[in-house]
């Protein structure tokens, strides 16, 4: 894929997030907001900010338990969404249309996403952004990335 | 308006049904994936169903398809984060009453109430 074509890619990713996250602070109880560097396709967080992400996304009695050993549901649920907002501007942009799968959680270092990728991430072009969210005076960042694999420059896009 | 909740999310499926009982519906049932949405919805058969699409098993689509051929009359909400217009437009001519995409508000349900009922 050459430079112009990354640069055209990740216009059109940071304008679907940026939608998407505007549309978080309108609807939940946090500020969530774009980095300087857009783009995306897992989201990588600190799992000491768990419980503040959810608390950005829903009120308290909302969500149920929250532990570093139990994938919390409601960051699962952040995670469709905003991974889903990236998918769907990919996919606009390739011109194709696809359901992803159910978004997935796990705890671990660049093995663990190596695993994931079934790759090493050096294989794809990556895309990243990164976000913060932000409730009463605690401030949590995080970061989305998209993996794009080669043939994403012949025209295709395989979803994981 | 009794609904039934169909989404794999346990959080959404928490949040959802807070929101419609303040908005006075009263909530039948809930499911976390197709198969059993479908044995609920023949069950309790609800008077309006708020649908998942991304879910483990049998996806939303064919879901929505399965209850219509159950209950024509059936009013199917989507509940989606996927905004894409092939698949928007492939739920409406499958016969999604109304389509909300997540996140969502207290307003879009409200929105969605006074269209289907």
């Amino acid at each position: 894929m050459n430079n112009m074509n990354e640069d055209a890619l990740a216009l059109l990713t940071k304008a679907g997030l940026e939608k998407c996250l505007l549309r978080m602070t309108e609807v939940s109880p946090g500020a969530w907001q774009l980095g300087d560097t857009p783009f995306v396709t897992a989201i990588i967080f600190n799992p000491e900010d768990i419980k503040h992400i959810s608390h950005c996304f829903a009120e308290e009695q909302y969500y149920g338990p929250v532990s570093e050993e139990q994938p919390d549901v409601t960051v699962i649920e952040i995670g469709n969404i905003l991974l889903n907002a990236l998918a769907n501007s990919l996919l606009r942009a390739f011109g194709k249309s696809a359901i992803p799968s159910v978004p997935a959680h796990f705890q671990g270092d660049y093995g663990a996403i190596e695993k994931w990728l079934g790759a090493g991430p050096e294989v794809f072009t990556i895309i990243s952004a990164k976000f913060t969210m932000k409730r009463e005076d605690r401030v949590s960042a995080a970061e989305i990335l998209a993996f794009l694999p080669p043939t994403l420059a012949e025209g295709t896009l395989p979803l994981k | 308006m009794k609904v039934l909740i169909v989404d794999d999310n346990a959080s959404t499926r928490e949040m959802l049904g807070i929101s419609l009982e303040r908005g006075g519906h009263e909530i039948l049932g809930e499911a976390e994936d197709g198969q059993s949405a479908l044995k609920a919805f023949a069950e309790l058969r609800p008077e309006v169903v708020f649908l998942d699409i991304i879910m483990p098993g049998i996806s939303g689509v064919v879901v929505l398809e399965e209850m219509l051929k159950i209950d024509p009359a059936a009013k199917i909400v989507m509940l989606t984060a996927v905004d894409q217009d092939n698949i928007t437009m492939e739920l409406k001519s499958k016969g999604a009453a109304a389509i909300i995409f997540k996140p969502f508000s207290q307003e879009d349900l409200r929105k969605v109430f006074d269209r289907i009922k």
